[in-house]
């Protein structure tokens, strides 16, 4: 009699489980649809070239399942509505409108990365006199950037072998990185490279002697 | 991990209540099995996620107005200037906004109610390894190209849940409108 009662029970308790296994399935089910349902609802997208600092005026291509629209003007935007249909005719924006739509993001942008150049004597990790005169105003320039990152490049010109120069780069980009030490960033803020003879800024033939790429490239970001 | 452990702690339990019905006990395994299957998966995806949270930055936090996270799994962080945004992190803004320049000089700012996944940045001069690859799930963007865009245009997509947008230069806003 007990085994029956218990047995009862088991097959009760079985019942609900699958029921509620059910239940959550069909919850399941449910949630899928309704978020495909909403994936496919119209989210409008809006894309706007605008132009670069200088004024010089970039490309962008905007694609969709149903096709593609070139935007090459300035403040020229396209819409989507869907995945579906090709993006719709370019429209020039006014500056009102986009201030409108976009003045948090354009308010928020950070500083564009800037890169300066240290020169130095031949043959050594010495700075030109007129590099050492200019240390403090780029230190200056470091402080306007918050949570600044630098990347430090060492190179050579051609004078001398490639590994001389490789060595000889490398102790060049380290006598800047020790100047900005002293300012206090942080050791995983200051990235360093030494490109040796092989990036010049001017090239020449080999074992010639060029000011101009006795050089570290220090660029803050 | 706790949540993988209790899950089983019950089951176990569930299994040594078991009567001796047949029927029951069978199903009831098969369920168990199924349980301890998905439990395994859950535990191999949350073992694999530390190799990610391991991974270097790819930018850095540089302005902020109001508040913004990042959201990598279950783990929500709030951001301040200075902050690392690391592979496959989900960048969400409610009424804030946040600035971000990448290693390469790439930069991009984050309106409010937005949220951005990152899903792929590699930037390996050396390997002549680039790419740049970010989705907009919904929200407000400004976009500025840095040297992946110059040195391998190719490698920069920015997508939307319904457009995908090649860059060939340089600074374009982007809309996405949410639920």
């Amino acid at each position: 009699m007990t085994v029956r009662l218990e047995e009862a029970f088991a097959f009760c308790r079985y019942i609900v489980r699958r029921l509620l296994l059910r239940a959550r399935l069909s919850r399941t089910i449910y949630l899928v649809v309704l978020l495909a349902a909403t994936g496919c609802a119209a989210r409008k997208n809006i894309f706007v070239l605008l132009p670069d600092k200088d004024g010089k005026i970039g490309v962008i291509e905007v694609h969709t399942k149903g096709g593609v629209q070139i935007i090459d003007q300035a403040n020229q935007s396209t819409q989507v509505a869907d995945a579906d249909s090709k993006p719709q005719t370019p429209a020039i924006l006014l500056k009102t409108e986009i201030v409108a739509g976009w003045g948090a993001v354009l308010r928020n942008m950070p500083l564009p990365p800037k890169t300066f150049i240290f020169y130095f004597q031949w043959d050594t990790d010495r700075l030109t006199p007129e590099s050492k005169a200019q240390i403090s105003a780029i230190m200056a320039e470091v402080e306007n950037y918050p949570a600044a990152e630098l990347l430090i490049v060492g190179h050579t010109d051609r004078a001398g072998t490639t590994r001389w120069n490789a060595g000889l780069s490398l102790r060049r980009a380290k006598t800047i990185e020790a100047l900005f030490r002293e300012t206090g960033l942080r050791h995983n803020l200051i990235e360093i490279e030494s490109h040796g003879e092989n990036n010049p800024l001017i090239s020449t033939a080999d074992g010639i002697r060029e000011p101009k790429n006795r050089r570290v490239e220090v660029t803050i970001r | 991990m706790s949540l993988v452990t209790e899950g089983r702690h019950k089951d176990d339990l569930d299994l040594s209540r078991q009567p001796n019905c047949a029927k029951g006990s069978r199903l009831m395994g098969i369920i168990y099995a199924v349980r301890l299957r998905l439990g395994c998966l859950a535990f191999f995806l949350f073992m694999a996620a530390p190799a990610v949270a391991q991974d270097d930055g790819v930018a850095l936090v540089k302005v902020l107005e109001g508040s913004a996270f990042t959201i990598q799994g279950d783990d929500k962080q709030v951001l301040s200037v200075g902050s690392a945004i690391r592979r496959e992190d989900v960048v969400e803004t409610a009424s804030g906004t946040v600035g971000l320049t990448f290693k390469d000089g790439s930069r991009i700012s984050i309106g409010p109610n937005s949220r951005i996944e990152f899903k792929k940045f590699e930037f390996s001069s050396k390997e002549g390894k680039f790419a740049f690859f970010i989705s907009i799930i919904r929200g407000t963007m400004l976009y500025i190209s840095g040297i992946i865009a110059k040195l391998s245009p190719e490698a920069v997509k920015i997508e939307t849940p319904v457009a995908t947008v090649v860059v060939r230069g340089t600074r374009f806003l982007a809309k996405v409108e949410g639920d």
